[in-house]
């Protein structure tokens, strides 16, 4: 107790300390999405000590490079600026799998950013199960259903993401003035997580999309099996999406989850976050995404 | 996951003597540790959803350097000085890269003097001094905003899951990149002696941190709309104690 109270009288008002500010670099935010526009979102780094600088890039080029040429310098988006960075896009190009991407950011007063990755191949999903297997013990409004999801993996390294949506309602409506119509669906976004315990880390790490490496089955077939909760079991249309992603998008997202989900907690180790970015801050990475719609079984 | 043993190798060199009433040693040494053990990036004590091996990285570790003591003990005075120079290294495939990077205990330089003068035969004088180098801690230097990824997911309703929904993150070059102010400290006593032929009365008046240093004992990120600063929080400033013993013969 006489401890306790010489610890408590012995304590000093914190000192304020002061470290060095690193220079203010660029940060690039570009995911691409195979077959999809390119988007690239340019914002500022700030030293831990400053407020946030939201200010509007419009005066940076960026140049997209495709196994080495220069295939489009990004339009400056003059219409949209988010909190996230100014955005650029490009007109002509679009991501394609098993090609090799370079970007760099380039604006007077800052060195050039730049960062490359390999878009990856499109993986197309095998045999796709899901039985619905009765009321969830802890929520018995939701009913569990349970997938089973066979891929094929390429041979080396590979990173996934799983999603999966519930089908509610699907109506076809006429676009107005024209000859077309569009499908309207309504969806309950899956929350999925694995089975088996190996994958255990995994279930923790996602909000509902689930990320996993091919170590378990590096260059064979993968079988998994995850489970879910739905509300209206039975609709029985469900969609699977499966998206290849590269190395440091993977790494980029397991690391801004983690840290999200362990701010404020002061017993959490600090999180590394993922930077592949040269002279900059951020992600420059893709995915290639495959999809299977399928019904359910009972 | 099961984890092999923790296992180490040391090698060490060293010489010792005495020159008048000095002994002094030296010794240089080198260590290497293999299935050393290290929580991962975000892991949490407090959470209880997960075994402590699913918490923790294996990896390798070395440690070297070179220790000098010099002690005299004969006279009015004696003490002792001791200085270590030491690097403490570890490496883990999934922390920090894969690269090497400098232990939480890594302290460049330790140094602990001890002293004790009798003024009489009962009635002594002591002084410690001791230095470290400020301890490792992981710490942020820059944030930035990360784009709502979802906003990649062009497809609709396939982008919602992965739940990075953009904000500001904080980016930390590596594991340990800071290095806390340097942890020094003087301690002071004074001890009056009765010795009776059954036993011995002792009477000690002692100043711990005699000079208030504020040594640190954690760093954290603080600030308000204005203006952010790092606070560093100390823990026991100068204390004085008076103890009385009565030791039996």
């Amino acid at each position: 107790m006489a401890f306790v109270v010489l610890i408590v009288i012995g304590c000093g008002a914190p000192e304020i300390l002061y470290l060095p500010s690193p220079p203010r670099e660029l940060v690039i935010n570009c995911i691409g999405y195979s077959y999809h526009p390119w988007y690239a979102y340019l914002s500022l780094s700030s030293s831990i000590l400053e407020r946030p600088d939201n200010e509007v890039i419009h005066d940076a080029t960026v140049n997209l490079y495709e196994d080495g040429v220069l295939v489009e310098t990004f339009a400056h988006d003059t219409t949209m600026s988010s909190p996230g960075g100014t955005r650029y896009y490009s007109v002509i190009s679009t991501p394609k799998p098993g090609k090799r991407y370079k970007i760099t950011a380039a604006r007077p007063g800052f060195p050039t950013a730049e960062s490359e990755f390999l878009q990856p191949d499109s993986i197309a999903l095998g045999s796709l199960t899901v039985r619905v297997i009765g009321p969830n013990v802890t929520f018995p409004s939701t009913t569990d259903v349970q997938f089973r999801i066979e891929f094929t993996d390429p041979l080396g390294e590979d990173f996934y993401e799983l999603d999966a949506i519930h089908i509610l309602d699907s109506t076809y409506y006429d676009i107005p003035g024209t000859n077309d119509s569009s499908l309207y669906m309504s969806s309950q976004d899956l929350r999925l997580a694995f089975i088996d315990p190996a994958y255990e880390e995994n279930n923790d790490l996602f909000f509902s999309a689930i990320a996993f490496n091919d170590s378990y089955f590096d260059g064979k077939t993968a079988t998994l099996d995850l489970t879910a909760q739905v509300y209206e079991p039975e609709k029985k249309t469900y969609v699977v999406y499966l998206r290849h992603l590269s190395k440091d998008y993977y790494n980029y997202l397991k690391t801004v989850y983690l840290q999200g989900a362990t701010s404020g907690d002061p017993f959490a180790q600090p999180v590394l976050l993922e930077n592949n970015i040269k002279d900059g801050y951020g992600i420059f990475g893709g995915f290639t995404q495959t999809k299977k719609p399928l019904q359910a079984q009972n | 996951m099961d984890y092999l043993p923790q296992s180490s190798r040391q090698f060490a060199v060293g010489a010792a003597g005495t020159w008048n009433d000095f002994e002094i040693s030296v010794e240089g040494y080198y260590k290497d540790m293999h299935n050393v053990i290290e929580y991962k990036d975000g892991a949490t004590y407090l959470s209880t959803n997960q075994n402590w091996q699913n918490k923790v990285e294996v990896g390798r570790g070395n440690s070297y350097g070179s220790e000098f003591f010099i002690q005299k003990k004969v006279g009015k005075f004696n003490g002792w000085v001791g200085y270590t120079l030491s690097w403490t290294n570890r490496q883990f495939d999934n922390l920090n890269h894969g690269e090497w990077f400098p232990y939480r205990y890594d302290r460049r330089h330790d140094i602990k003097i001890a002293g004790t003068y009798h003024l009489t035969k009962n009635f002594e004088l002591g002084a410690v001094w001791v230095y470290n180098t400020g301890q490792a801690v992981t710490f942020p230097t820059v944030f930035y905003f990360t784009a709502d990824l979802t906003a990649f997911y062009l497809d609709g309703n396939s982008g919602s899951g992965n739940g990075v929904n953009g904000g500001y993150v904080q980016y930390t070059p590596s594991r340990n990149n800071l290095r806390m102010t340097a942890y020094h400290r003087l301690d002071l006593s004074a001890t009056y002696t009765i010795i009776k032929e059954k036993f011995s009365h002792e009477f000690n008046l002692s100043l711990y941190n005699a000079y208030n240093r504020k040594n640190p004992y954690y760093l954290e990120l603080w600030g308000n709309q204005k203006q952010t600063t790092i606070r560093q929080a100390s823990l026991i400033a100068l204390t004085p104690s008076i103890s009385y013993s009565i030791n039996l013969k």
